[in-house]
């Protein structure tokens, strides 16, 4: 079981709400996934007033977890505030907290995600923080009480999927205690899979499926290789090999002089 | 002559997310009325401090003020 903050869930997956072809899509491959936690935002309303209803009406629907994110917000103070007016609007002390620090590669400012995790951790949240595959980082947002941290796998929205390898592997065995989520960067079903053979518990994606050519397949195609990845974790991969070791016994094979056989 | 000095004292201008507007409202509540935003799910935050639903019909708004009116939508 995955557990967040105290709560548990049997699915692995974080699913993101935007940018699929239609809220019918969206909805459906939410459920296809078996994600029992979706993002969702907070913007401001429109003219007329009833975007946020009908969209927020379908999520209730279906019945699941919701993770506000500060999505956008470039500045401790922003990303505080809109924390704030997430909690409010969305009943929960939930926050999937996004300092961005840099316009093109939607890195996020780790410094500043740190001063913001203090202030919120201060104020109640749960705080789900965004970060970097920098482990002095991650160690310092568990120690300040995060019990849950975000490392990206590569550039939000790119589908390059773990490119930080090594270090994520570092953070995974440095960080027992915390639950670690791969978030951004995934494209690929492989992608999770590898995240949890790794070791991580969860991943958060949202274009990986909502992008891909049929989303409500995609969503479908994730949750298997999520359920492949952590399978392949508890029961404990082989260590790699350098050279060849025959799959198949020596002994025995035909036409061989027991004396000198060699493995094929 | 008094009537005009009375809608005088009350139209206040508030920045309502950007934009700057002169209104009647003096309370959240009929901030929305008076926008016209008829859905029910908000938060809002008024000079960046939320002002929870329940206060909606207390909390005075005052000239200057900067409001912001968030409701949920789709995100990553």
């Amino acid at each position: 079981m995955l557990e967040l903050y105290g709560q548990r869930f049997s699915s692995r997956l974080l699913i993101g709400t935007a940018r699929y072809p239609s809220l019918t899509v969206m909805q459906e491959a939410v459920k296809t996934s078996g994600a029992e936690i979706v993002t969702v935002s907070v913007r401001r309303e429109n003219a007329g007033g009833k975007d946020g209803d009908t969209f927020w009406n379908i999520i209730r629907e279906l019945n699941v977890k919701v993770l506000p994110n500060t999505a956008g917000c470039y500045s401790v103070e922003d990303a505080v505030s809109t924390a704030q007016l997430a909690r409010e609007l969305f009943n929960t002390k939930w926050i999937k907290l996004e300092v961005i620090g840099d316009k093109a590669t939607l890195q996020p400012d780790v410094v500043g995600t740190l001063e913001a995790t203090k202030i919120l951790l201060a104020d109640g949240f749960e705080v789900f923080p965004y970060c970097t595959e920098d482990l002095t980082v991650a160690k310092r947002l568990a120690d300040a009480g995060c019990k849950v941290v975000m490392p990206w796998g590569s550039q939000i929205g790119s589908g390059k999927g773990i490119v930080h390898e090594e270090a994520l592997k570092r953070m995974r065995a440095e960080l027992p205690g915390v639950a670690l989520i791969i978030d951004a960067g995934l494209g690929a079903p492989s992608h999770a899979a590898k995240a949890l053979e790794m070791g991580y518990d969860a991943v958060l994606l949202n274009t990986a499926v909502a992008g891909s050519g049929n989303p409500v397949k995609m969503a479908k195609a994730f949750a298997q290789a999520l359920e492949a990845g952590r399978a392949a974790f508890e029961a404990g991969m082989m260590k790699p090999r350098e050279i060849a070791q025959a799959s198949t016994p020596i002994a025995g094979t035909p036409f061989t002089n027991p004396a000198n056989a060699r493995s094929s | 002559m008094q009537k005009a000095a009375v809608q005088e004292k009350t139209a206040i201008t508030l920045t309502v997310n950007g934009e700057r507007k002169s209104v009647r409202a003096t309370t959240p509540r009929e901030l929305l009325a008076e926008l016209e935003l008829k859905g029910e799910f908000f938060a809002i935050a008024v000079n960046r401090h939320v002002v929870a639903k329940a206060r909606w019909n207390e909390h005075v708004l005052a000239n200057g003020d900067s409001v912001e009116i968030v409701t949920p939508r789709q995100g990553g």
